[in-house]
């Protein structure tokens, strides 16, 4: 399984592996006071062969944030399994599935995060920043 | 093909996958509203 893209969103919705992502792009945080909790949905489009996509094929998601100084905040994993018994057309295609993830976590200090998602082994790492202010028009 | 919603609460350190039906749409509705409570921009991403 590969991990395609990660996009951070405002919101998003998935049905029939097909996305609704508003606000993507997201790369700042403007908050009024520190610290904070945010929670951040991000979209992760991954790719595979049809039989890793198989329900009973579990596969291993797994997230770490950083903070700004480097040192690691969270590392929290699970399994999780891809629901479809479609008929596939194509074998020999990688075929791709939008996962819907949302991260929580606890913004302590003004600066840049780094959110690291690992599927199977592949991974990918996106920046946030945190501001402690208003934004910019406010 | 559907795959579950996956929370990574590193807050209270725990993952929640909530699984396509009742529960996922109540999340999705959930998210929607608290999309708003947070100001959020794009575009000015610093140097460093």
């Amino acid at each position: 399984m590969n991990v395609d893209w990660v996009i951070p969103c405002r919101f998003i919705e998935v049905h029939d592996n097909l996305g609704t992502l508003i606000g993507a792009g997201i790369d700042t945080f403007w908050v009024a006071a520190l610290p904070t909790e945010i929670q951040v949905p991000m979209a992760i489009r991954l790719s595979g062969l049809p039989e890793e996509l198989h329900p009973d094929v579990p596969h291993a998601a797994r997230n770490i944030i950083r903070g700004p100084d480097g040192s690691t905040l969270g590392d929290e994993a699970a399994q999780f399994t891809i629901g479809s018994q479609a008929a596939v057309e194509r074998p020999e295609w990688l075929h791709g599935v939008l996962l819907h993830t949302l991260v929580g976590f606890t913004a302590t200090e003004d600066g840049t995060y780094t959110f690291e998602h690992i599927v199977d082994d592949s991974s990918m790492s996106v920046p946030l920043h945190v501001v402690h202010g208003p934004p910019p028009g406010a | 093909m559907q795959s579950p919603i996956i929370f990574f609460d590193h807050v209270n350190k725990t993952v929640t996958t909530i699984q396509p039906g009742p529960a996922y749409e109540r999340k999705v509705a959930e998210l929607a509203a608290a999309q708003q409570s947070v100001t959020t921009t794009a575009g000015q991403a610093r140097r460093d």
